[in-house]
């Protein structure tokens, strides 16, 4: 299989490298040292006694089961809209995918009580369907166990399929679809026999991420599913935290990576038989008037699914922050900007969104600095290397986040490496959970232009300079903007990977809601919606910015 | 991809400016995310001792002192705030604190001061126990709880949240006030009555207040483990001024936990001395009266005034249970798995 011009030299990836060895390598291996030394003579036995545990075989059973399921759901969820997205023209598309982007944020115990107040045993739609639809009691009891988990993961999935998904299909070139149509083909050939055969990389891709994400699954679990319920990640948490028994938790923190490395093994296989796809270079997209009536229909089905399913969440949020026993007010919105404790740890809503900035900002540099070059080289590469690479800039995100904190600890304890405490281990961290998505966006992505372009650049005596500068980056530049906006939800909405960070006073949103959220007092949960809808607020700006960068970008481009 | 790469510059640099610290003397205290303290109060003694106090928050009580044994080579602070007695006897067993007798110690509760060798001194505590929502039982001419058997008799099937021992520090303390009321033979007993009698167990705190606790959110549970300064938690942080509490605390004979959190220098730090004043600071008066209503927990320090709204609501445990810190880290895992084969399984 020929891919790209030529085979990638390893240089291209020597920083990515650099900084995956000293923060994520290192620490690694600090921890994982420490650990098994804590414990001299346990040894094999200890292994095996772990490994033997009802408690690991139920964890490592439910982590996989749950998340092929909600893998599964997800998909079912997000992927006949991401077509409908792609294939036809509608009004509202923008807000749909503004909607779509808008979950990742939000933290667990937000997105938690926003579903109990629709959901919930006492949430509106229980209440709706027993005043007005005549049920003597409430028909759904969705306040925690398995399908509250299921539903949850569905919520902030979505996004992820929908930016893997619809920003690769937005570069497909639309001629084959066009032809297709115009030798009759009906929409259902059109969707099942061209266009997601196309979209399979993408696919594949967006359902490894997913799997990773509820496999590792640590919030949603823990709030949603009950006492009763638990992953792999729980288990380390707790045998970290309460325990302290750092073998154990090694050990099963080693399990959860090499499962990783498994499940990323068979989506390589998946991912050898994809056809190039073709990319197109204008970037024009799909979209195609909508003609028939049926077609006009599901649209709207699958459109108020989504308003419902993803919107109505959120509503619930912002009603919840403007909402008191005494009418509309938005006086959790003032109490924000006022201290009247005196609190040296006080946030002021400015100081919280600039640090959330600030961090995510950063983040996202280091992201696009990692993702871009191993892209870059990925989609270039076909050599036995090739698939070492590409899992290893995998493995950070399904790494335990308490054992790669407690990491940081050991091995950042002096010069020149005295980072503990300071700031730009937040924003690593961050990175570290989002780079993974980066480079899975962009090598489908890359790998499209380059085939078809850049090899008839390399024969017209471009140099691979050229064909990255002015080809594929350019044309790619879609994708690229989609991975740096979710590089940066990513950041803006973490919390598991700070919270066992030691950090100073750099108070972040997510940092701030969980503040409010510890004490009992109206005050404090009107505050913590407040803060939610801060937060929501800068998602959408900045997608609105990355919109807007990509709409100004082809011009500079062109000259 | 210039204009992006610029943009993410300028963010940068913006919060470059806004983390930058100028370099004093510093002392840095690691604590759990809970800890805060007044600005005055923290600026008083900054001044006094012409010294810059740095706080890093490090997760909840057991990952901030997970994280400084793991760092007793080299450590990240010179003071640790908020070992608790459920975990003292890992925190002494590691041997990460400096003995050091504060002057100020004359002034704290005899009854707190668990280590005899004053590595760890007393600085403030709180009770975990029952919080129950007055106007659901007053509007069902109900008698509100008063004892752990209570909450197994018929008529409170369905009423009570609680926080799973296995993931959280309040549900945690809970089962150790059942342990050392029940014994250790009988909380399994109890717990299961519990369960039958429809208990709801959720993974935290903020689960069990703000999901299911009707007082507090559109829950269906009127009886919550919580704390015995939420009452007064809920008037100060309530949106209109309140008389009255809209939940109380039981604090009857054996129903309650007492969580003492202590403060110690970290064997290492660079600046013992300075270390040692800080200590005594955190004994003193001004701190000690600061701590009510930045953290809701009640001051070790006798000597120290209770704000009014401590003195008109908060209660404190008439004869919370005792339980040796020794005894709860040798056997905190096994009753954690026995807990969970008779309630979750």
């Amino acid at each position: 299989m020929n891919r790209g011009p030529q085979n990638a030299p390893l240089i291209w990836i020597a920083i990515p490298l650099v900084l995956l060895a000293v923060f994520y390598g290192y620490p690694m291996a600090a921890i994982l040292k420490t650990s098994f030394q804590m414990d001299g003579n346990g040894g094999l036995d200890q292994v095996f006694h772990i490994l033997s545990s009802r408690m690991f075989g139920y964890a490592l059973g439910f982590s996989l089961f749950q998340a092929v399921l909600s893998t599964l759901l997800t998909l079912g969820f997000a992927l006949p809209g991401v077509i409908m997205f792609l294939l036809c023209d509608f009004s509202g598309k923008k807000w749909m995918q503004l909607l779509a982007s808008l979950p990742f944020v939000l933290p667990t115990v937000v997105v938690a009580s926003a579903f109990r107040a629709l959901w919930g045993s006492h949430g509106m739609v229980n209440s709706f369907a027993v005043h007005y639809l005549g049920f003597h009691s409430a028909p759904f009891n969705l306040d925690y166990g398995l399908p509250a988990v299921l539903m949850a993961h569905v919520f902030y999935n979505t996004s992820v399929v929908f930016k893997l998904v619809a920003g690769f299909g937005a570069n497909l070139d639309r001629s084959l679809i066009d032809s297709a149509r115009s030798l009759g083909a009906s929409t259902r050939i059109i969707v099942f026999r061209i266009l997601l055969p196309l979209l399979k990389p993408s696919v594949t891709a967006a359902s490894l991420l997913v799997f990773l994400f509820c496999f590792c699954s640590f919030g949603v679990v823990l709030i949603l599913g009950g006492p009763g319920f638990s992953t792999l990640e729980i288990e380390i948490y707790r045998q970290t935290v309460h325990f302290f028994n750092l073998p154990a938790a090694a050990i099963l923190s080693l399990v959860q990576i090499l499962f990783t490395g498994m499940v990323f093994v068979v989506y390589l296989k998946l991912q050898k038989h994809h056809p190039a796809a073709p990319f197109n270079t204008g970037g024009a997209g799909l979209s195609l008037p909508v003609r028939s009536r049926m077609n006009r229909l599901g649209i709207r089905f699958f459109q108020s699914a989504w308003i419902l399913f993803l919107g109505l969440p959120l509503l619930s949020l912002v009603i919840g922050s403007i909402y008191t026993d005494t009418g509309f007010s938005p006086v959790f919105f003032m109490e924000l900007f006022r201290n009247p404790d005196q609190s040296v740890f006080y946030i002021s809503p400015f100081r919280a969104i600039v640090h959330s900035i600030g961090f995510a900002g950063t983040a996202t540099l280091i992201s696009m600095m990692i993702g871009i070059p191993v892209a870059a080289y990925l989609s270039s590469t076909s050599g036995r290397i090739r698939p070492v690479i590409d899992i290893l800039f995998m493995l950070p995100l399904s790494t335990s986040a308490v054992t790669l904190g407690f990491g940081f600890i050991i091995a950042f304890d002096r010069p020149p490496l005295d980072l503990r405490g300071s700031w730009i281990l937040i924003p690593m961290s961050h990175a570290l959970v989002a780079f993974p998505f980066v480079v899975r966006v962009l090598v489908p992505a890359f790998q499209g232009v380059s085939e078809r372009l850049g090899e008839a650049a390399a024969l017209l005596g471009a140099t691979t300079g050229q064909i990255w500068w002015k080809i594929i980056f350019p044309i790619a530049r879609k994708s690229i903007a989609g991975a740096t906006i979710f590089s940066f939800m990513i950041s803006l909405g973490e919390f598991g990977a700070t919270a066992f960070i030691a950090r100073p006073q750099t108070s972040t949103i997510p940092v701030a809601i969980f503040r409010f959220l510890s004490q009992p007092g109206s005050l404090n949960q009107g505050q913590a919606m407040a803060m939610s809808c801060l937060l929501l607020l800068i998602t959408v700006f900045g997608f609105l910015w990355v919109e807007w960068l990509i709409a100004v970008e082809p011009k500079r481009a062109c000259v | 991809m210039k204009t992006m790469i610029t943009s993410i510059l300028c963010l940068m640099v913006t919060c470059g400016m806004a983390t930058a610290q100028n370099p004093v003397l510093e002392l840095t205290v690691m604590t759990h995310d809970s800890f805060s303290i007044s600005k005055d109060v923290l600026a008083r003694f900054e001044q006094e001792n012409a010294v810059k106090i740095r706080f890093l928050k490090a997760g909840d009580a057991g990952a901030a002192l997970n994280q400084a044994i793991l760092s007793k080579n080299n450590p990240l602070a010179d003071v640790f705030y908020g070992v608790d007695n459920t975990f003292m006897s890992r925190a002494l067993k590691a041997d990460i604190f400096l003995p050091y007798r504060s002057p100020n110690l004359k002034l704290i509760a005899e009854a707190l001061k668990l280590d005899t060798a004053f590595r760890l001194s007393p600085v403030d505590f709180g009770d975990v126990c029952l919080n129950y929502d007055k106007a659901w039982f007053a509007s069902r001419n109900m008698k509100a709880p008063d004892s752990l058997e209570d909450l197994i008799r018929p008529e409170y099937t369905g009423l009570t949240v609680a926080e799973s021992p296995a993931t959280s520090s309040p549900g945690l303390a809970f089962l150790l006030t059942t342990i050392g009321h029940f014994g250790e033979n009988g909380f399994l007993d109890y717990w299961k009555k519990l369960k039958q009698n429809q208990v709801l167990i959720v993974n935290g705190w903020k689960e069990a207040y703000w999901g299911n606790f009707t007082a507090a959110s559109k829950g269906s549970r009127p009886i919550v483990v919580s704390y015995a300064t939420s009452p007064p938690a809920e008037i100060h942080f309530a949106k209109t001024a309140l008389k009255d509490a809209p939940t109380a605390a039981v604090t009857a004979k054996e129903t309650c936990f007492r969580q003492i959190e202590f403060v110690g220098i970290l064997k290492g730090a660079r600046n013992p001395e300075m270390a040692g004043k800080l200590i005594d600071f955190f004994l003193d008066k001004p701190f000690q009266e600061d701590i009510p209503l930045q953290m809701f927990m009640f001051p070790a320090n006798t000597t120290a005034a209770l704000p009014d709204i401590f003195v008109k609501h908060a209660k404190t445990a008439v004869d919370p249970v005792a339980l040796d810190s020794d005894r709860i880290e040798s056997q905190r895992e096994k009753w954690l798995e026995a807990w969970a084969d008779s309630v979750l399984r």
